[in-house]
């Protein structure tokens, strides 16, 4: 056999060649097939997932009360799982509806109805019982312990929110010849300010625009056309999530006014493809001189562009009616209904509902506080920016509270989209839009 | 082809023409008949698609017959799911971009690797590095590939417009917010991720043609073209076909690019059978709903694979 | 037959297939420049966004070269964000699949080109459906028959899906090399008294070394790009993988863009180096067949 050709390969060669492979082969499925600790342990493990454990600011701090955590609790290790937030939903439902949910998980406010009716999280009430009932939730502001609530019972506890702002940058205000003291209250102002803000250079090309447009067809790019809508005293839905009120004239008025902005350019081009963080990168290079915003992406804003700290100023969104409330963004943790530590879960999320947790997080990220006694303590009152953030959550209402919450959103968000890029009038955009959430809604 | 006898020279390497040299039905005097030892080679393979994918399609084919109402709740509702698609207006406006989306890229797939794998079939210098080269689009994860398109084609930030106006083209181009632009935009990005898949094959391909063709072709007076056409093409058939059919069930299920670059904006208009399949799942809960796309995708791609695969099986 | 070529080429009216005037040289260059260009482009791109600092990142007019570049980001991939676990796992993983895929496809396909087997065309057809399904509507399934069989967070749930995906491109490119092999060679070496798997080993396969090198590329880089699989299959952060560390700088509220690209532009060295080190055998072919058999 050895006479063939080398052409055709050293026999033996070949052979050991493929037994190799197979050997490697096997070798590597053989590897260790458990990575779970062992099953007997004298210490409770809890699993925590968020999309929050990477974020800059957020995941070292989260981390170190982690620590504090488990330094308080001897016979408890928590394992952070963190995961991107664009395929968070799908990994923690998939978990979920296989029963091997984490212990924990961060619930935007945005899907915490879905997901208490879906059945994923675990009813919290006896718990709160237990470590005061009334006086232990009572600490909360009430509107973001409501969302949480179904049928009388609590799913989540918050950890951090805040209503809407707006950020204005103070020296192009100066510039400009506004006051910067003086940011526009309603929108008329608003315009106003938006015509002087808005630049050209010498060449007729505009350099500077007035205002800063979120167009993505997201949930927080659709919350934060919202706030307009609440400003002007409207709301998308009607208080009891069964019609859609997008057809009435406050509505249309304002997706009018909003698209109307970017239309006589003050706005800059491609406001669709701008969600929160590219809205912030463009007024951190100075771009835009105001826009919607929320307290904690000035640390987004300062990291880009230090040189802005000082120019930056934040003010609530202008209200074209009295008393018109702020829209707020919520992040709660909850337990998985599946969690098989309980109680351990429960210190955590009690760990973290305390004072000194709320103040961490405010203070290493600007994660509005869920607790209105923290705006007293002396050393945030001193903070300009979380004087204004009291003052504006005073008056906070919560996004619209429905399961179906997501789907509308989506049908909103095309609406947006559709009028800032012409392709339908306001009006028509939102009839539209009425007509097909109002089907959705009887669903429920 | 001339015959290879066993002691003369080595064989010439083979084209990969995918027409089988029938294998030969006599016994061969071993102990297993014919058929079981074939079964054998084939059979590893087998078991792990079977077993990978076997239990999650039956699954989904039950899920389809149910509404999910909660997460221990399932309902039998029969064909309803089925029924509701073809009434539902998003379903055919998310089907019909997934046809452009594939159609799109396959063909740019295939048109540019086959330029660049002729390409790279010349004597070039330092072919093993521009080998690299054309390879590099391809190393990337889609998620890389999303990000950074993304940004490049950024209207305020990105790099392109900037450059297009270096250029002197007027306006910045509203890629993702431009209905018509976002969908050839998501097009153009994934025909560059993944061209060299088709490169790397055809070059493969190529190199196989044993070279007696093209002298034979030349001696009988044929221009370059005409070789191309005579030679090649006849060669390449069966990778060609075969890239085509998996090229078009990768991209007819692609998700991770388009998920990443627009999540299906603006207004629906890059919105593919895969997103918005994963919006019905982890959106609306409605499982059953999206495993009933998931089976008429299946369905398409089926009939789409045996149109093509019949000419050479 | 040669002399009478040499005699055609002299005289000018035949040209050899790759004998090419200066202008088609000049078109050739220019062709490859363009490749470099379009291929590169981004990659100088992500490669620069690596080395930058964040205030410098989204400078307008975009600087290519950093004015300050620094290393930090690379790392804090490394030191903070645990990449070299997530390397780790994704060579181990990466690895095993291309293995398991070609030893796999290589002796599915010989069965497929060699033996008629009952109900083979529908087995070959089978074996494309399998890619049918999409993940996305595959992965709850998928996930719930791991949980079941307890392989959640193990290698062989990541490696046993990632070969599923690439068996059935590899399966059907093995059979189109084999196909092209005649079938004298294994006759001649069973006659010799070789098996068929010794036919397979020694005969056949050695010759099908481009289609053997495709497949190992490919393969290897499913497993390695692959990305929704991986975020859900893995529900520890010991079994994420180099793409979903490097998704992990897609925060809620800002991008993090230069870890990101630094993580991206450590992805590409092992298929760099892979492709690298198999590169000559795709050459092989070339100088095998310019002999006349």
């Amino acid at each position: 056999m050895a006479t063939r050709e080398s052409g055709l390969g050293n026999a033996s060669a070949s052979r050991r060649r493929f037994l190799k492979l197979g050997l490697a082969t096997g070798a590597g499925l053989a590897l260790p097939l458990r990575l779970r600790p062992a099953a007997a342990q004298a210490k409770t493990q809890l699993t925590y997932i968020s999309y929050e454990l990477t974020s800059a600011a957020a995941g070292p701090e989260l981390k170190r009360q982690i620590a504090e955590f488990e330094k308080a609790n001897p016979g408890i290790t928590v394992e952070g799982i963190p995961t991107p937030l664009a395929q968070y939903t799908a990994k923690v439902e998939a978990q979920a509806r296989a029963g091997e949910m984490p212990d924990i998980a961060t619930v935007d406010v945005l899907w915490l109805r879905g997901w208490i009716k879906q059945g994923y999280l675990k009813d919290l009430t006896p718990y709160i019982d237990k470590a005061g009932g009334k006086n232990f939730i009572g600490q909360f502001y009430d509107s973001l312990v409501q969302l949480a609530t179904d049928g009388g019972k609590v799913y989540a506890l918050p950890v951090f929110a805040g209503g809407y702002v707006m950020y204005y940058n103070t020296e192009l205000f100066k510039e400009a010849g506004l006051d910067p003291n003086k940011p526009p209250t309603n929108w008329s102002e608003l315009l106003d300010a938006c015509k002087k803000l808005t630049k050209k250079d010498t060449s007729g090309n505009t350099v500077q625009w007035g205002w800063g447009i979120h167009g993505q067809n997201i949930p927080a790019d659709v919350s934060r056309f919202l706030q307009w809508m609440y400003s002007n005293g409207c709301e998308p839905l009607s208080a009891d999530g069964k019609t859609a009120l997008l057809d009435q004239p406050k509505a249309i008025e304002t997706l009018t006014f909003w698209s109307d902005l970017y239309k006589q350019g003050l706005v800059p081009p491609g406001a669709v493809q701008a969600g929160p963080g590219e809205v912030r990168s463009m007024f951190a290079q100075k771009k835009i001189a105001m826009c919607v915003g929320i307290l904690w992406g000035l640390d987004q804003i300062f990291a880009e562009n230090p040189a802005v700290r000082n120019a930056t100023a934040i003010a609530p969104f202008p209200k074209q009616v009295p008393n018109a409330p702020s829209l707020f963004q919520a992040v709660y943790n909850a337990m998985s209904a599946n969690s098989k530590q309980p109680d351990a879960a429960w210190k955590f999320l009690d760990f973290f509902s305390r004072p000194e947790s709320g103040m961490g997080l405010y203070k290493a990220t600007r994660y509005g506080p869920v607790r209105p006694d923290i705006f007293n303590r002396s050393d945030v009152k001193a903070d300009a920016y979380a004087q204004v953030q009291a003052k504006v959550n005073q008056q906070l209402k919560p996004p619209p509270i429905i399961p179906q919450w997501e789907r509308v959103s989506k049908i909103i968000g095309d609406a947006m989209q559709r009028a800032l890029t012409g392709a339908k009038t306001p009006e028509a955009a939102f009839k539209e839009a009425n007509a097909q959430i109002n089907p959705i809604l009887k669903q429920a | 082809m001339p015959r290879s006898t066993r002691s003369s020279s080595k064989p010439s390497i083979p084209a990969v023409t995918g027409i089988p040299t029938p294998g030969d039905p006599r016994p061969r005097g071993g102990r297993w008949p014919r058929w079981l030892v074939g079964f054998a080679f084939v059979a590893p393979s087998l078991l792990v698609l079977g077993t990978v994918i076997a239990f999650p399609v039956m699954d989904t084919l039950r899920l389809s017959l149910m509404e999910t109402r909660s997460k221990d709740q399932t309902v039998f509702v029969g064909l309803a799911n089925y029924a509701r698609l073809i009434q539902d207006a998003e379903f055919w406006s998310a089907f019909k971009n997934s046809i452009s989306f594939t159609i799109g890229s396959v063909l740019g797939h295939i048109l540019l690797g086959l330029a660049v794998a002729l390409l790279l079939n010349q004597r070039i210098p330092f072919r093993p590095v521009f080998r690299i080269i054309s390879l590099v689009p391809w190393m990337f994860a889609p998620v890389v590939v999303a990000m950074t398109w993304r940004w490049m084609l950024d209207a305020q930030l990105g790099v392109i417009n900037f450059l297009l106006a270096r250029l002197g083209l007027s306006g910045p181009f509203l890629w993702f917010e431009n209905t018509r632009l976002a969908l050839p935009a998501i097009i153009a990005t994934n025909v560059w991720r993944g061209f060299p898949f088709a490169t790397i094959t055809l070059l493969a391909a190529l190199q196989a043609i044993p070279k007696e063709q093209y002298e034979a072709a030349a001696v009988d007076g044929a221009s370059a073209p005409m070789q191309f056409r005579f030679v090649t093409l006849p060669n390449l058939r069966f990778a060609l076909i075969i890239i085509a059919t998996l090229d078009t069930i990768w991209n007819f299920k692609h998700f991770d690019l388009i998920q990443v670059m627009t999540n299906g904006g603006p207004a629906g208009a890059t919105e593919v059978l895969t997103t918005l399949a994963y919006k019905v799942s982890f959106e609306n809960f409605e499982f059953g709903y999206a495993a009933a796309m998931g089976v008429v995708m299946s369905l398409v791609l089926l009939a789409t694979t045996v149109v093509y695969v019949r000419r050479i099986l | 037959m040669i002399a009478s070529e040499e005699r055609l080429r002299k005289a000018g009216r035949v040209r050899a297939p790759d004998e090419i005037g200066w202008l088609g040289q000049m078109g050739l260059y220019l062709a490859l420049a363009a490749l470099t260009i379009f291929c590169l482009f981004p990659f100088a791109w992500i490669f620069c966004t690596a080395l930058k600092t964040l205030g410098e990142t989204f400078k307008l007019p975009p600087s290519w070269w950093p004015h300050q570049p620094t290393l930090e980001n690379f790392v804090k991939i490394w030191t903070i964000q645990s990449f070299g676990r997530y390397f780790l796992n994704s060579l181990i993983i990466s690895g095993v699949t291309t293995l398991l895929s070609i030893v796999l496809a290589s002796l599915a396909g010989y069965g497929f080109s060699r033996f008629r087997l009952p109900g083979g065309r529908i087995a070959m057809v089978g074996v494309l459906a399998a890619q049918m399904f999409p993940g996305i509507v595959l992965l709850i399934p998928y996930f719930t028959l791991a949980s079941r069989l307890q392989m959640l967070n193990t290698y062989p749930v990541l490696i046993l899906a990632y070969t599923s995906f690439s068996l059935p491109f590899c399966v059907w490119m093995m059979k189109g090399f084999f196909d092209g092999i005649p079938t004298e060679l294994d006759e001649a070496a069973t006659i010799d008294g070789c098996s068929a798997l010794g036919a397979f080993l020694r005969v056949v396969l050695p010759l099908s070394m481009p289609g053997v090198v495709a497949t190992a590329i490919f393969s290897f880089l499913v497993a390695w790009n692959e990305f929704l699989f991986a975020v859900v299959l893995a529900t520890r952060e010991t079994m994420y993988v180099v793409t979903v560390g490097i998704a992990l700088n897609i925060g809620q509220f800002r991008i993090q863009w230069n870890e990101l690209m630094a993580g991206a532009v450590l992805a590409t060295v092992p298929t760099i180096i892979l492709y690298a080190l198999l590169e000559r055998h795709l050459v092989r072919g070339l100088s095998a067949g310019a002999v006349k058999g």
